[in-house]
């Protein structure tokens, strides 16, 4: 089964969404903060990586996810937002941020599950 | 080149639309001033028998043609300049009128008689007016410069090195005056026109400061504002955080993912989620609000409005049906005028209109879409047959949190926050929005509501 992380600062949606995916069948581990993120991403090698934009600090999310992409981890990440939609206009996928999808806060289950399967299909056709 | 600016010019724009309305203020007053001229010169000889020399009216009317051409000149000039303070500018143009003006008007007055010329008090005129424009050191020896060129003829003329012109026909006794009189005389005229540019330059010079003062005043303000925005956004977004944590712990609660719950307390639940949404919504729209305030640059792009309204009224069909109501689009828009800003923004607020009609509309009611235009403008207008607005709260609508008195709170959910939203982006496009009630859709008990949105075209440069 997929192996997915999440790397979120807040305890209650990480355990919400390891709830909903664990039931989905997927397998998941978490961290609570960008340094044990890594540290996860780089031991576990998951399938896909689900990441916060914020965390202790407004863009810690991005800074995660562009050091992934330096270190060659080319591993799909889909990013939480609380802002993106909202306000529509403050990052679109561009290169700029290397990310998969997003997905905005609060997280819907059924959207989650969707968004999930889709990026890990995508990154099995890549192969 | 001579810097003209005065030190306390600081908000050079203003200043600058200043000088430039009155240099072309001063060049049409000219093209009158000769008129009124020759009017007095024609005035005095046909009905109060001035009895011009030759000379004197040749004088004239060379003045007056010279006069002409200068502004002209001037006119012309004055639009190719730009504003570079280091540069040749409207300000020089201005001192460059000054001095003109300046030595025809001594030609004049030497011509109609120097201290018998009715002309004389004139000067008056150009040391406010230069003193409103210019730094107060080059009024004060543009002064100088005229009390000593009038002493100069005054002395000419009695040593007789330069011949009298008077006009003979109201002069009576010429070359009566005595030198100790003469000598009163240009000491009277000089304090005159020293003690005028003094208090005009004094007065200008209030009125400057204090419009920069109002302005630096208005920039504290705006700067202000955005910290207060900024504040808003953090707070709000604090308050986010653990509301999106709810909600998402009460969806995976409801759909089950934690195990079976009994009925009455999934029903409990879905109220609960329920509450958080609507908390949710208003949040995002008081973020919404706020970025946009923040919000300095928009991305221009050229949008057409016909596909627009097509794709945001496709997405609210859904909810149309539901409730029967009838959407109406009329494009009465024939011209090739380009209608330029920022496309998403623009959907946001039509979007906000269509789905407050949507709320405020009643089963089997009608909502009316027009889009017309006038020679520079575009005229949207979203009428429907709902609730209408009272008059009296017409106004009010369109601030923060305002919801109308006669909304049900309970079955039309709303947080009051749509038709800021909307205004904010109008006016960010430089258009203006307006609500009539009742709208022209307007049944028994059902006034309607129209939205008028009016967005400038593109100006072809």
């Amino acid at each position: 089964m997929p192996l997915i992380a999440i790397i979120d600062d807040d305890p209650d949606i990480l355990d919400a969404s390891s709830l909903v995916l664990k039931s989905k069948g997927f397998d998941v581990i978490t961290a609570l903060n960008p340094n044990d993120g890594f540290k996860i991403v780089v031991e576990k090698k998951p399938d896909l990586i689900i990441l916060d934009v914020m965390m202790d600090e407004p863009d810690d999310g991005f800074f995660l996810a562009q050091k992934f992409r330096k270190e060659k981890i080319q591993t799909p990440i889909l990013m939480y937002t609380s802002v993106s939609k909202t306000i529509g206009l403050d990052f679109d996928k561009s290169e700029m941020v290397p990310v998969d999808d997003f997905v905005e806060k609060p997280i819907s289950p059924d959207e989650l599950v969707d968004k999930v399967v889709t990026l890990l299909k995508k990154a099995e056709e890549r192969k | 080149m001579l810097v003209l600016i005065p030190d306390w010019a600081h908000h050079y724009d203003e200043f600058w639309r200043a000088i430039r309305d009155r240099n072309l203020w001063f060049i049409r007053l000219r093209y009158f001033a000769v008129f009124i001229l020759l009017l007095f010169i024609f005035i005095g000889e046909q009905f109060l028998e001035f009895n011009l020399t030759a000379v004197q009216i040749k004088s004239i009317l060379i003045i007056s043609f010279a006069i002409i051409v200068y502004n002209v000149i001037l006119n012309s000039t004055r639009q190719k300049i730009g504003d570079d303070p280091k540069k040749f500018n409207c300000l020089h143009i201005s001192l460059i009128q000054m001095i003109l003006d300046l030595i025809s008007l001594m030609l004049l007055v030497y011509y109609t008689g120097n201290l018998d010329s009715p002309l004389s008090m004139l000067f008056v005129f150009h040391m406010i007016i230069g003193s409103m424009i210019l730094p107060g050191y080059l009024v004060y020896s543009i002064a100088c410069v005229v009390s000593v060129s009038y002493s100069l003829l005054f002395l000419l003329q009695s040593k007789n090195i330069i011949p009298h012109h008077i006009i003979a026909g109201i002069i009576s006794e010429p070359n009566s005056h005595s030198t100790a009189y003469e000598i009163i005389f240009v000491i009277g005229f000089t304090f005159v026109l020293f003690v005028i540019v003094y208090i005009a330059n004094g007065i200008s010079r209030q009125l400057y400061q204090r419009e920069q003062q109002l302005r630096e005043a208005l920039e504290k303000l705006k700067e202000s504002e955005r910290a207060k925005q900024k504040y808003t956004i953090g707070v709000v977004h604090e308050i986010k955080t653990p509301l999106s944590a709810i909600k998402s712990i009460l969806d995976i609660v409801i759909s089950k993912y934690v195990g079976a719950i009994s009925l009455p307390v999934e029903q409990k639940l879905i109220r609960a989620q329920m509450r958080s949404d609507e908390a949710l919504n208003l949040i995002n729209d008081v973020l919404r609000l706020s970025k946009l305030k923040l919000l300095e640059i928009m991305t221009p792009e050229v949008i057409e409005i016909e596909k627009t309204f097509n794709k945001i009224i496709d997405i609210h069909n859904e909810q149309a049906k539901s409730k029967k109501i009838n959407i109406n689009f009329v494009n009465k828009l024939s011209s090739a005028n380009i209608l330029k800003g920022d496309l998403i923004l623009l959907e946001l607020a039509l979007s906000n209109c269509i789905t407050n009609a949507l709320k405020y509309v009643g089963i089997n009611g009608n909502i009316e879409i027009v889009l017309e235009e006038t020679a520079n403008k575009i005229i949207i207008q979203i009428s429907d047959d709902g609730i209408g607005i009272p008059k009296l709260e017409q106004k009010k609508i369109f601030e923060q949190f305002y919801r109308a008195s006669n909304v049900d709170r309970i079955s039309i959910e709303g947080t009051g926050m749509g038709l800021a939203i909307v205004k904010e982006i109008i006016e960010k496009m430089n258009g203006s929005i307006e609500i009539e009630s009742p709208s022209k859709l307007a049944k028994e008990n059902f006034p309607g509501t129209s939205v008028i949105i009016k967005l400038p075209y593109e100006t072809s440069k």
